[in-house]
This record gives structure tokens, C-alpha cells and sequence, in this order.
């Protein structure tokens, strides 16, 4: 690109489910839940998907992967950055990876020979980090194209926490709002500056307490434990400055915002958190609110998002798109970017 | 790299640690807590295998910086972890290179170190934990480049974490039996043990440091053959 300067953009994204639909009143219907709650009216969770006894986090992965790389229609050699943001890693019998990288056997498994790869890890705020680490990486010519990626298998949780007696653990009731699912995006380089732009990213770390997840600790598999309330809470009573302040530092105006996603923890949770964006800005022209039968898939939540609205025909090339990611620890952080051309006809 | 500390801990007391050294590490570099505007945790085991929120939320919970709710002026800390076996030290520095130009504080806090996950996981490891406070200039040792190679790289030599019906208890399971290769000190070039831990490779590392004066070559290699090597200028 000899003198001219570099930048960022997004060139693909790609998501994928399991085939395997589970309604949500056939495992928390309120005779089994405390206070015999309605968990389908209390969340707006209908249904979720879950993994095939073969799939595990990195087949999840490798799915949203290779979609998203056919749609950039790039070399596999031309990618040389590649980046996991999965919380789960988890395979089919419930193991847990933590060496190397998942992001080293994701390259290696499809072919890509010769990239720098390891994990980010930032809860479901994971993904969005790594992007920031490619999109910088990529602006000061350290990288071409990136492959950010991750495989969300985490819907053993809610086996454990029904096993745990949910009467007694109410900590415990959130668990039942997951999903499996996989997101993939590819970055690449551009001429044209601000087709990705990032928030400040803020970790509100006086909350790192409220949502753990760790393997048990006297059965196969992972548990997660969550102060619902108390961590909706700490996001919502920051989220309209949040925004305001992201507007200011992304040059990017509120009602010129074709489509925006939040972290869908509940359908519910995103309408209530549309109000409080609307009233600190204005109307939204797009909120994206379509979790209802994919529930909360973790990191991959806005990839997963991104392809419903694909498959909808919401999308338009260089259409703007604002992602807003929130995860445990509390990890609050928000990328704009302009959807790629050649989006509509993407299969 | 504006100041370091490390020291070998036990099994399972690395959070303590690294915000013990944090401390001084801070002290050191003569900056207060507030002007740190990043912090980037680097290893492979936590305790009960722990997969959120992100060990560096942790510390950064614990140094209690910029712990309020948002304002309009109000000062930013961001956290997040990264790893790639052994060489998470070199990520998590290009990761800090990577990111703390565009944030509003210039210096971040760079945390290595590993905790035997449960008592039952067999641990023949020396575990170090090591900190370090980055920033975007001053007088410190200079990172100029972290190179990598995949050219051995083995996919088959993993580690995993895992439910050992037997003894009803989490254990770890290191696949493949790799040749590991030795410590090699010369005068430009350090590279550690491929059997050591993240930890240990960035407290070694460190010991070559005093009475450098031109560059200082460090390469870390995994047990599954990856390597990373960083560049240092002083």
C-alpha cells in the first residue's frame, strides 16, 4: 500500500448453531423452578441450541470459521493472525483445553499454516477484545488478515445446576439462560480510516466477583455461579453514560447507527437496557433483539446475532453496525464498524 | 519495561502475589495505581480450572483501581488475559503493545504466573509470578519485537483438564512426550527450559537482564514446539 496509511476492516463474519433444538420449557418449566417462576416470561428465552454427542467447543468453532472465511474469499495463506476468544473450550466429554492455545489447533485444523495464534480471554466480552488486538495489529502492518474465532459449548452448565437443586442455589437459576453456538469474524486491511472504531474499554473490576465459572469441583464438567440481579445492575446504572461517552470518542452519531446488538444475557435484559440507551440518546433505529431461540452463546453472542439478521435480509453493505459487549468481570467495551460489501448475497 | 518484580510462590496463592508485587512494582516506577489504563494476565492454569471472569479482573480488583462506576471524565482500566502455553509472557506483552497506545493512561501492568488447579494435580513445576509496569516511553528496557514460529509446532502435545471418575476430583493430562529442550544462555540470547512455566521463563529472563547494554535476545519454547522469541534493546 506503499506511503498511504493503513487501517482496519471488517471483511467477513460468520456464525453457526447445532442443529439440535431444546425448548426452554422442557427443562425449567416453573414446577421445577423456585417460587415456581416462569423462566420462559421472566427471560424471553423461548429456546436454545446444544451440541451433537460428537461436537465440542473447537468443531463449533471450526463451522463459524470456515463460513466466514468463504465469504472474505481470501487465500488461507494470507491470514496470518488468529485469535480464540472461547470461555468454554470444552469437548464432547466435557475436558477442558489449556494447552496451547485452541487457537493454535483451530489454525492448524484448517489449514492455516503460518499465523501467530493464541487466546483472548475476557468472558463473553472475549471476542470484542480480540478484535481489538487484530484491528491494532492490522493498522500498524503487523498483521494482514485475522481470524477471530470461538466455539461457545457451554450448555453443560445448565445440566449442573438442575443437578445442584436450583431451590438451593438460586445462583445457580442463571445458568439456565445459555446456549452453544459459534461466531468467526475476519478482518483485513483498508485505505479508508474509521470502518472500525472502538469504545473505550472499561473493566468495572469492583464486580469480579459476580458471575464465576470453574469446573466443578466433585463431578465431570463445568459450573457457573451468577449474582443476576447484582450484575445487570452494575451494567445498567453505567450503560447510558457508557454509550454517550462512546458516541463522543468514536466520532459516530446515535440515530446514524443502522443496527445495533447487545450482549443478549435475556431478550428481556437487552429491551430494558434499549430503554435506558434511548433515553440517554434518543430513539434506536435498529435494536437487534432476536436471541430468543439461541439464548446467550457467550462470547459469540453478536456473531450469532449478525447471521439471524443475515438470514432475515436486514443487511446492507456498508450498512453501520454498533456492538455493544458486556462480560463477566465486569468487562464493558463497543466496536462500530461498516458491514462488507457483497454482505446481501453472502449464503 | 519501566520496572519488574517476581518471586516463586506455592501452589495456589498467585492472586496474593501478584498484587503484593503489583504494589511495588508500581512503587518502582515511580506512578500511582490511577495511571494504570491496562492490565494483561498471562498463563495456563487457574485454580479449579476457572474460565471467568478473566484472572486479571482479579488483580485489578484487588490494586482497587478506577473501581467506580462510569462518568463523563472518569479514568479507564481495562483487563483481559491471554495465553499460548508457555509463551503467554511474549502475548501478553504484544498484546500491551498492542493496546496501550490508543488508551487514555499509558502504562499497564503486565501479570505472569500459573496456579496448581487442584491438590490433586500432580505439580513438579516452580511457580513463579512475576510483574511488570509498561509503559509507552521512558527508561526502561525496550520490547523492539516478538517474533514467532510455528515450524515445530506439534498439535498433538496438549494439555488438557479433565474429570478423573476414580478419584472424583479435577486432575490435568499433558498429551504427547516431548523432548524438552535445555536452558541456553549466551550473550545476546537467553532461551529458557521448554519444561518450565510461563512464570519462570519471565523471572529467568529477568535474572539476564542487569548488565546488558546493548540488546538482549529472549525465546521461549512450548512443549508442543511452538516458540516465540522477544527482542530487547537497552
Amino acid at each position: 500500500m506503499g506511503s498511504t496509511k493503513r487501517y482496519a476492516e471488517m471483511v467477513s463474519f460468520g456464525a453457526y448453531l447445532p442443529e439440535k433444538k431444546v425448548t426452554t420449557n422442557s427443562f425449567a418449566s416453573p414446577s421445577e423452578l423456585p417460587r415456581s417462576l416462569d423462566f420462559v416470561r421472566l427471560t424471553g428465552i423461548l429456546a436454545h441450541h446444544e451440541v451433537s454427542e460428537e461436537q465440542g467447543s473447537f468443531e463449533l468453532a471450526i463451522e463459524a470459521a470456515k463460513k466466514a472465511i468463504s465469504r472474505a474469499q481470501i487465500e488461507l495463506d494470507s491470514i496470518d493472525l488468529v485469535l480464540n476468544a472461547s470461555v468454554s473450550k470444552m469437548n464432547h466429554e466435557l475436558s477442558q483445553h489449556l494447552s496451547p492455545s485452541y487457537a493454535s489447533l483451530i489454525a492448524e485444523n484448517l489449514g492455516i499454516n503460518n499465523a501467530q495464534s493464541f487466546d483472548v480471554s475476557n468472558a463473553c466480552a472475549g471476542m470484542v477484545t480480540a478484535l481489538m488486538i487484530a484491528e491494532s495489529r492490522i493498522k500498524s502492518g503487523q498483521a494482514n488478515y485475522a481470524l477471530i474465532v470461538s466455539g461457545e459449548h457451554i450448555t453443560p452448565i445448565i445440566d449442573e445446576a438442575k443437578r445442584r437443586n436450583l431451590y438451593l442455589n438460586p445462583r445457580a437459576i442463571p445458568s439456565l439462560t445459555v446456549g452453544d453456538g459459534a461466531a468467526a469474524y475476519i478482518l483485513g486491511p483498508t485505505e479508508q480510516e474509521g470502518r472500525i472504531k472502538f469504545s473505550e474499554p472499561f473493566t468495572l473490576a469492583q464486580h469480579n466477583l459476580l458471575c464465576i465459572g470453574q469446573a466443578c469441583k466433585n463431578h465431570r464438567g463445568p459450573r457457573m455461579r451468577t449474582k443476576a440481579r447484582e450484575l445487570q445492575n452494575s451494567v445498567m446504572i453505567n450503560l447510558g453514560t457508557f454509550l454517550q461517552r462512546s458516541m463522543n470518542k468514536m466520532g459516530v452519531k446515535w440515530e446514524q447507527i443502522d443496527h445495533t446488538y447487545a450482549h443478549p444475557t435475556t431478550p428481556k435484559a437487552v429491551k430494558k437496557g434499549g430503554k435506558i440507551a434511548t433515553e440517554a440518546l434518543g430513539e434506536i433505529k435498529f435494536l437487534h433483539n432476536e436471541s430468543v431461540e439461541t439464548a446467550n452463546t457467550a462470547s459469540t453472542t453478536h456473531g450469532v446475532l449478525l447471521e439471524i439478521s443475515l438470514e432475515n435480509k436486514y443487511l446492507t453493505a456498508d450498512e453501520t453496525v454498533l456492538l455493544i459487549s458486556f462480560g463477566s468481570g465486569v468487562a464493558i467495551v463497543a466496536i462500530h464498524f461498516n458491514l462488507p460489501e457483497g454482505v446481501e448475497n453472502w449464503s | 519495561m519501566l520496572s519488574w518484580e517476581s518471586t516463586k510462590i506455592g501452589y495456589n496463592n498467585l492472586l496474593k502475589s501478584t498484587i503484593k508485587l503489583a504494589k511495588k512494582a508500581i512503587h518502582n516506577a515511580k506512578i500511582k495505581p490511577e495511571d494504570i489504563g491496562l492490565i494483561v494476565h498471562g498463563g495456563v492454569y487457574r485454580e479449579h480450572f476457572r474460565t471467568e471472569p478473566a484472572f486479571a479482573t482479579h488483580i485489578h480488583g484487588g490494586l482497587n483501581i478506577h473501581c467506580t462506576n462510569i462518568s463523563f471524565d472518569s479514568p479507564t482500566c481495562f483487563s483481559f488475559d491471554v495465553t499460548d502455553g508457555s509463551c503467554s509472557p511474549h502475548i501478553a506483552l504484544q498484546s500491551i503493545a498492542d493496546l496501550l497506545p490508543s488508551l487514555r493512561n499509558k502504562f499497564a501492568l503486565l501479570c505472569i504466573g500459573d496456579d496448581r488447579p487442584t491438590k490433586h494435580c500432580d505439580w513438579d513445576y516452580e511457580s513463579y509470578c512475576v510483574v511488570a509496569v509498561i509503559g509507552v516511553s521512558g527508561e526502561g528496557i525496550k520490547l523492539v519485537s516478538v517474533d514467532y514460529d510455528n515450524s515445530n509446532f506439534n498439535p498433538n502435545f496438549t494439555t488438557i483438564g479433565y474429570f478423573d471418575e476414580d478419584i472424583k476430583a479435577n486432575k490435568f493430562l499433558q498429551a504427547g512426550n516431548s523432548k524438552y529442550l535445555q536452558q541456553e544462555s549466551k550473550n545476546n540470547y537467553f532461551s529458557g527450559n521448554s519444561n518450565w512455566l510461563s512464570g519462570k521463563h519471565m523471572h529467568e529472563f529477568l535474572q539476564k537482564v542487569d548488565g546488558q547494554n546493548d540488546t538482549l535476545e529472549h525465546c521461549i519454547v512450548d512443549r508442543s514446539g511452538k516458540s516465540t522469541t522477544a527482542k530487547w534493546e537497552f
